[in-house]
């Protein structure tokens, strides 16, 4: 009874880390030129960095190809030599290293296991039911089975058109493997993403912060309580516990010094979701500003394939006529904006101090900033995640204001999976300041 | 001005103003805070501690319900979610279903809606308080409206619901 679930799903998993450690063994040539000298990545925060990459790359590639007429499960089929190259490389370096893992680390993994244990019963345990799952994501996985192709018509009966597809395509690419419409498979699958996410945030404290802050941060991380119903609860198969991995993992690449690998993610942020795509332009402008100087200039075009590649999504939309519900501009004529702005303000600065929803994490995140400002100010990659966190709060804030939905009730329905779009960043950020490589400054 | 500071206290509240006051003695004692500043994170992660404690044990907690669907079929947990709807509108009416006819459901809520227009799909269905005889090429209605549709055929029937095609 499981192995038809668990087959297909594991397979979509195993597809994205393998091709998506192909892409970071090519981008790490690219980022060596960049900052050279910098430190290894862990090893665990390299393969949850290249789940990530894999889901975006393999169902963009999918997404394109198809508009060839070439239906979506051929072009995964086409990824499985690839992800299998992937895991040779992946293979062969592990010969070549020579693996250290203390006690005091496999204890911490094991305590990992056990509550990813929880995480994932209770995901398992039932369909997807949120709202905008039932509204729009689990349709859109199922026109997306059925066409076997992205065209025009795909997605005109449903919400939200404007979508991107990572999670839909993903869906899909469940459904097509089982031969049916298994929410339960798309969430095994999905469940790979957390998996990545706790990888990423493990690898990237162990590196950076003491035993016990390393501890600290992850039990705060995981025992949120909107993060725990985005990956095991209600909001399964929504796509804002993405926009906040995508974002959260390119923040670890940067602090890293892996230039070329933040910009790799988080261009793909957008294709999680369109809102990602404030945080897409203002990394990118911050990037380019902050590290001009460290970029070689012959390796400058391979900074606009990411860039290009984040965009499609959004041409593809203008050129079959479709645009967000959220942008109606001629409503800011017709409302006291000015009070509409403030209440946005007011609304986030409850939700920030929300214990229920976010236990002290920003209280953690605040503090620690105002009060290490210097370390920031000195730190590009701290300018960049900090200054791109402040135009993306800012973008919800504008949306907030100028969408044509009641406000109160939209800020009701929407702060918290907004919020989460920023929150797991928020708590790198702080662990950041708090660990190792900062204590020389303060 | 004060009666303005004073109604800024509860908008704060003690979240931003223990920040502030973190950050005052920071920049204006940082000797002082230096000495302090340990105690200030033990005792605010401490705090958080407590509350993650609970917060992953009410998640332990949540494992005793998960155990009771955890083992059914996939197909067993979406008929326990949506009860018929799966049935009647996948596994009964989505094989007649073709790109470009309008369908109405009749009298649905609006849950019910989003799981017909997937289902479907492609077929383009709307919500209707009657059958819109005018410009849909079929109608989802209950078995007892039947009768009122004597012109449209019966192409299938599931549970309490039909779906009738024009000829």
């Amino acid at each position: 009874m499981w192995n038809d679930i668990l087959f297909p799903a594991l397979l979509v998993c195993l597809v994205y880390l393998g091709t998506g450690l192909l892409m970071n063994a090519l981008i790490d040539q690219l980022d060596k030129h960049v900052i050279q000298g910098a430190a290894p990545l862990d090893q665990i925060l390299k393969i949850g960095i290249a789940f990530l990459l894999g889901a975006g790359t393999v169902t963009f590639i999918q997404f394109i190809v198809s508009l060839l007429r070439i239906p979506i499960i051929w072009t995964f089929y086409g990824f499985i030599p690839l992800a299998l190259v992937g895991y040779f490389f992946r293979i062969k370096e592990m010969f070549h290293s020579k693996p250290h893992t203390s006690l005091l680390r496999i204890s911490v993994w094991l305590l990992l296991i056990g509550l990813l244990f929880f995480f994932f019963t209770r995901s398992f345990s039932r369909t997807m039911y949120a709202w905008d799952t039932v509204a729009f994501w689990m349709p859109k996985m199922f026109a997306l089975w059925q066409d076997k192709i992205v065209q025009k018509e795909t997605f005109e009966f449903f919400n939200h058109p404007e979508y991107p597809l990572l999670l839909p395509m993903t869906g899909a690419t469940v459904y097509t493997l089982y031969n049916a419409p298994n929410e339960v498979a798309v969430k095994v699958a999905l469940f790979g993403f957390t998996v990545a996410f706790v990888c990423i945030l493990e690898g990237f404290l162990h590196r950076t912060t003491s035993f016990p802050k390393k501890a600290f941060f992850l039990v705060l991380m995981l025992s949120i309580f909107i993060f725990r119903e985005h990956i095991a609860g209600e909001y399964v198969g929504t796509a804002d516990i993405f926009v906040g991995m995508y974002i959260f993992a390119g923040a670890a690449a940067l602090l890293s010094k892996r230039v070329y690998l933040a910009l790799s993610l988080w261009s793909l942020v957008p294709w999680a979701k369109s809102e990602g795509m404030v945080w897409m332009l203002s990394s990118a402008i911050l990037i380019v500003f902050f590290y001009w100087k460290d970029i070689p200039k012959k390796f400058l075009g391979y900074f606009l394939i990411p860039l290009m590649a984040s965009f499609t999504w959004s041409i593809y939309n203008k050129f079959i006529g479709i645009s967000s519900q959220y942008f109606k501009f001629n409503e800011l004529y017709a409302r006291p904006w000015a009070e509409y702005a403030v209440y946005s303000v007011h609304a986030f600065r409850e939700e920030f101090r929300n214990l229920e929803k976010w236990n002290l994490l920003f209280f953690f995140f605040f503090a620690s900033v105002l009060t290490r400002l210097r370390i920031i100010v000195r730190t590009p990659a701290l300018l960049v995640i900090m200054l791109s966190l402040v135009a993306q709060v800012v973008s919800y804030m504008v949306i907030f204001t100028i969408a044509p939905e009641e406000q109160a009730t939209f800020i009701a329905a929407a702060i918290s999976r907004l919020t989460l779009h920023v929150a797991p960043t928020m708590l790198l950020v702080a662990a950041y300041l708090f660990g190792k490589e900062t204590k020389e400054y303060v | 001005m004060l009666n303005k500071l004073s109604a800024l206290l509860p908008l704060l509240g003690w979240f931003y103003l223990s920040i502030f006051a973190i950050v005052a003695v920071r920049y204006i004692f940082p000797k002082i805070f230096k000495k302090i500043e340990w105690l200030i994170w033990v005792g605010f992660g401490c705090w958080a501690l407590v509350l993650s404690t609970r917060s992953i044990a009410d998640e332990i907690k949540l494992y005793k319900i998960s155990r009771e669907t955890l083992y059914l079929s996939s197909e067993q947990k979406i008929i326990r979610e949506i009860a018929t709807t799966y049935e009647i509108y996948f596994k009964a009416f989505h094989q007649f279903m073709e790109r470009g006819s309008h369908i109405n459901v009749v009298d649905v809520s609006t849950k019910e809606l989003y799981y017909a227009r997937m289902y479907l799909y492609p077929a383009a269905i709307e919500n209707k308080i009657d059958c819109d005889t005018k410009n849909s090429k079929g109608c989802i209605i209950h078995v007892s409206q039947r009768n009122r549709f004597l012109y449209y055929r019966l192409v299938g029937q599931q549970d309490d619901k039909v779906l009738l095609m024009k000829e």
